[in-house]
């Protein structure tokens, strides 16, 4: 006789049950072994031949498991999982079932899936757009040769604490001391500069940038040449000026100018009246140190003399003049850290060495950067709040999508049922669905690469009015595309997984039953899809309070008052001096083209200025009269402009005390200025500005203040009001001015007549910047009007998505609940009580989300400050429209299912399903 | 017919369960009579092994869909007979309405695909 009950026992040995459980499964599957034995021999087998076979009974090598399986502790809820992989299979088996499964699921309801893909899309694609633009202008390295190895040297101030001068230029002698005295952390330090020029060669006369470099910038950088060689000098041969006139062309110029030609290379180009030799073309991409636009060419240090003019001529070896940015290359295995201690004792010494210009005046390094570092950390703010917003809008489509496939689910339940009664696991069929919405995700980053590709041109052409269109390349770059595949991946995860849970769950009973006895389950309050209601009204008032605030701040920019005229005025520029005139000539030229421009007929005034409205000016350091002029300390660095006779009242700002510039303020006469009535009352508090006298540094003379004009705006429309002051043009010449046109009637009309009156004179004259004020003003206005731009466009696509998100939740609750409806209207209710309700109930919902969202977004907002524009961060105008705004727009819609409601008829309700 | 092991598992476990609440339905069985009488009536194409019924079996009696209980007998020995608890008659009822649409569903598939 077999002892069966050792077998079994041997057999559940590693299951480690109770021993009274232990005992009575032994006792069972013996029992059922030894009958099964029994029988075999009856069938004519051999005691042995029967023991064979009935052993292999519980040969199987899942048994242990199996048994453990079902006998362990009972979990509540859904069965372990045993059937999760089919034999032989891992974790991706059958997978490619799952996948042509879904495909054939998406394909069979083309409304879904247009539906899902097209919000999930546009939400992909706000992501793509603005992750292309943040990682070109903050994450991309600069298109060089080990961008990690290079540092920025800036110039600190411990004086000049004011935005934007935290991290400034630093002067060219300082640089050369620092390059000769600092050789050995550095393995080379290049200065440069950016420069107006005037190219008259291979077309029309043109403006472009150029930037004047040092000798070795290129081999700093690395830089190879597309075409010919890159320049190569050394510290010596940078001071031997003229000796050198070759140019570097940018790739883009090459292209754009000269039609690729290689036949370039070696010939003689005309920059500012200058020949210069074209020695090689740059590689396609690169901008040097420039993150946003680069130079259209290069020129070596030596050739200043030839390119640069005024101010920047004239200071270029000035030790205070902080002109050049500088780039550096570390040494071998020397750190940053270790690189600013050995500058530090060179800068100390500097300032000893030099107490007048370097005046608590420090050398920072930071990693390279093509952006100022403050400005950076602008941009960093304005990056993160719009990865935010379209994070948020993304959120949105998500939860629409999740509510699509909750609302599909309920059609799936019975496919979902048979699944399961077929024995499918949970794990298994939330592997299904997962699989399904992670090619719904995929398949809407397929559609948001493309609706990302046509807005990064509208995001670009948004861009501030100093970027030239191939500034930066937005584009679909291998971040970009990684990005978008990770965006595409999670959202498919996280709309797909709340629904996936819930349809997956082994609820048989409920799910096969005839549903009129279903509790409707979207009338309770929090129920997975009201709670993604609340979620999207949540998400999208916090976008729309960003935009709403970003819009008050555009709003209160176009209001401000930039303290001149700002309808009727034409602007246009122009260089004498790149075009060979000096001195006298310079100055006749500019007296016959104000004689001319005057002369037109609709014209009524026309004025030269060293710099246009909006361009600010150079600064000088300014000292009142009674303190010491050769100690720079007591002097205010103050910009300023220089303006020709009649300035004031043409541009629009009025004199408030004393009196404009005339035609009696000459080179030969007393020096007298205008100032604005800030810098009167920094300079004099609480005195007469008029006839006070001030001296500039570096000057012998002494100027007398015989005006005070209104403050205005110089530089932007936001900044704070600041010390400004005016030079007659008699007496400090620029060579390059822009010509300011006051018009009786729509100033672009007189745009042709003006420009060919300057060109008349010498047609060889480049004319620059041609614009209305009007233009100026809206282009000043780039950064209030991109915010607002890109965050009421993204505000507006979360409402919509919000809004079609609450539509399809109350319309597929309607009808879930068209019995319950229409028993209630058998009762004797009324069609306006169904409307109440329905619209109650969709209010309670969103005005929930709304109080979360209220909290947030005020929490979220604090960091916006230096963004925005005379708006406070909490500004109740904002927060009480966008909340407004929010719960009209669940209130519209959910009106159209609630009527639906309300049109019920109880007969047809209570025959349905 | 010739005996064949349906080879998606998941169709196997999901249609034995199935069989084996049928069995259930009219009368309480020990696990012996429940493969017997499988193998049986199906005419020897499903043939249950020892390994897979009684894990099964417990299975469905931990769900609470089956109860077993010793059963002694005069001049027998003590054993173990299952029989179906009202939740597993209402999942029986529902399994019986699924596999009829499945094997509709199936049928279906199968004569459009030969017509």
């Amino acid at each position: 006789m077999h002892d069966w009950r050792r077998a079994v026992r041997e057999r559940l040995a590693s299951v480690g049950l109770e021993p009274h459980q232990e005992a009575d499964v032994v006792e069972e599957l013996a029992q059922e072994l030894e009958e099964r034995h029994a029988r075999a021999m009856r069938e004519g087998q051999t005691p042995e031949e029967a023991a064979a076979s009935v052993s292999r009974e519980l040969a199987s090598d899942s048994f242990s498991a199996e048994i453990r399986a079902a006998l362990e502790t009972p979990p509540p809820g859904p069965e372990p999982d045993a059937g999760l992989a089919p034999p032989g299979g891992g974790l991706l088996s059958g997978f490619r079932e799952d996948l042509r499964y879904a495909a054939r699921l998406l394909v069979k309801s083309p409304l879904f899936t247009l539906a899902a893909v097209g919000s999930l899309g546009l939400g992909v694609g706000a992501n793509t757009t603005i992750f292309s633009l943040v990682s070109e202008v903050l994450l991309n390295p600069l298109p060089v040769h080990e961008p990690s190895r290079l540092v920025s040297l800036f110039t600190t101030d411990a004086k000049n604490r004011d935005r934007f001068q935290g991290f400034m230029p630093t002067s060219y002698p300082n640089f050369r001391d620092y390059r000769e005295q600092s050789g050995r952390v550095f393995s080379g330090a290049a200065a440069t500069l950016f420069t107006p020029l005037s190219l008259t060669s291979g077309g029309e006369p043109e403006q472009v940038f150029g930037e004047v470099v040092t000798g070795n910038y290129f081999d700093v950088l690395g830089a190879q040449a597309a075409e010919g060689r890159m320049f190569s000098f050394t510290a010596a041969e940078d001071e031997q000026l003229g000796a050198h006139p070759v140019v570097v062309l940018s790739h883009g110029l090459w292209q754009r100018r000269f039609g690729a030609s290689p036949k370039v290379v070696g010939s003689l180009i005309e920059i500012d009246r200058q020949r210069f030799t074209v020695v090689g073309v740059a590689r396609p991409g690169f901008r040097g140190v420039n993150t946003l636009g680069g130079p259209a060419l290069w020129l070596p240090v030596s050739a200043r003399r030839q390119v640069l003019t005024g101010f920047v001529d004239e200071n270029f070896d000035n030790r205070r003049a902080l002109l050049t940015n500088i780039v550096a290359r570390l040494a071998p295995s020397v750190t940053i850290a270790q690189a600013q201690a050995a500058l530090d004792p060179i800068a100390a010494a500097l300032e000893k060495g030099y107490p007048q210009d370097n005046d608590s005046r420090r050398a920072a390094l930071t990693p390279v950067t093509g952006l100022n570092p403050e400005f950076r950390q602008d941009m960093s703010v304005a990056g993160a709040v719009l990865m935010g917003v379209v994070a948020l809008v993304l959120l949105i489509a998500c939860a629409n999508v999740a509510n699509l496939l909750l609302a599909r689910a309920a059609s799936r339940r019975r496919e979902i049922a048979i699944r399961i009664a077929l024995g499918a696991s949970r794990g298994r069929l939330i592997r299904q669905l997962l699989t399904e919405s992670t090619l719904l995700g995929l398949l809407a980053g397929g559609v948001g690469l493309l609706i990302a590709r046509v807005s990064q041109g509208l995001l670009w052409s948004l861009r501030p009015p100093f970027l030239n269109a191939d500034a930066l390349s937005l584009g679909m770059s291998r971040p970009v595309l990684a990005f978008t595949l990770l965006v595409s991946l999670f959202t498919g995860l996280l709309f797909g997984l709340v629904p996936a849970l819930q349809l997956s769950r082994p609820q048989l009973t409920e799910h096969l039953k005839d549903r009129t006895n279903r509790p409707s389950g979207s009338a309770r309050l929090f129920a997975m899809r009201n709670v993604l209601v609340m979620a999207q009204v949540a998400l999208s008032l916090v976008t729309l309070v960003g935009a709403g605030l970003f819009l008050r701040s555009l709003q209160n920019a176009q209001r401000t008052d930039p303290g001149f005229d700002t309808t009727h005025l034409l602007l246009l520029s122009f260089d004498t001096g790149a075009e060979g005139y000096s001195g006298e000539a310079a100055e006749a030229f500019e007296g016959t083209v104000l004689e001319r421009v005057r002369a037109l007929p609709t014209v009524k005034g026309a004025v030269l200025a060293s710099s246009a409205l909006f361009n600010g000016g150079f600064s000088r350091t300014v000292f009142p009269e009674g303190v010491d002029p050769n100690d720079r300390r007591n002097g205010r660095l103050t910009p300023l402009n220089e303006v020709s006779p009649g300035y004031f009242e043409t541009v629009g700002v009025p004199i408030v005390r004393g009196r404009g510039f005339t035609e009696a303020d000459r080179a030969s006469t007393p020096m007298v200025a205008v100032v604005n009535e800030t810098m009167a009352r920094r300079l004099w508090p609480d005195q007469e500005a008029i006839g006070k006298r001030f001296r500039c540094f570096g000057e012998t003379w002494i100027i007398e203040v015989v005006g005070m004009a209104r403050d205005a705006k110089y530089f932007t429309i936001g900044e704070d009001a600041q010390s400004f002051f005016y030079f007659p043009l008699a007496q400090h010449p620029s060579a390059a001015v822009t010509l300011h046109v006051r018009t009786e009637g729509d100033p672009s009309t007189a745009v042709g007549t003006v420009r060919g009156q300057v060109q008349s004179l010498d047609a060889r004259m480049p004319i620059t910047n041609v614009q209305t004020i009007r233009q100026l003003f809206d282009q000043a206005l780039w950064a209030p009007r991109m915010a607002a731009s890109l965050l009421g466009a993204f505000g507006a696509l979360a409402l919509v998505l919000a809004a079609l998100g609450v539509y399809g939740v109350v319309s597929y609750s309607v009808a879930e609940r068209r019995q319950e409806i229409g028993i209630r209207m058998a009762m004797g209710a009324r069609p306006v009580d169904m409307l109440r309700m329905v619209i109650r109930q969709t209010l309670v919902t969103a005005s929930i989300g709304a109080a979360v969202a209220l909290i947030a977004a005020y929490a979220a907002t604090r960091g916006l400050g230096n963004l925005l524009i005379g708006v406070p961060a909490g500004d109740p105008v904002t927060f009480g429209g966008t909340l407004a705004m929010i719960l009209a727009a669940a209130l519209a819609a959910s009106a159209w299912p609630a009527w639906r409601a309300s049109r019920t008829d109880p007969l047809v309700a209570l025959r349905y399903d | 017919m010739p005996k064949t092991d349906i080879p998606d598992r998941e169709l196997k476990k999901g249609s034995t369960e199935l069989l084996i609440l049928s069995l259930l339905d009219a009368r309480a069985r020990h696990g012996y009579d429940i493969g017997r009488q499988i193998e049986v009536k199906s005419h020897g194409v499903v043939q249950l092994h020892v390994a897979s019924l009684y894990p099964l079996l417990y299975r469905l009696e931990k769900r609470g869909w089956v109860a077993g209980r010793w059963v002694e007998r005069a001049g027998e020995r003590r054993r173990r007979y299952y029989r179906l608890t009202p939740v597993g008659r209402k999942v029986l009822a529902e399994q019986k309405d699924t596999w009829r649409a499945f094997v509709a569903a199936v049928n279906r598939v199968v004569r459009t695909a030969h017509a």
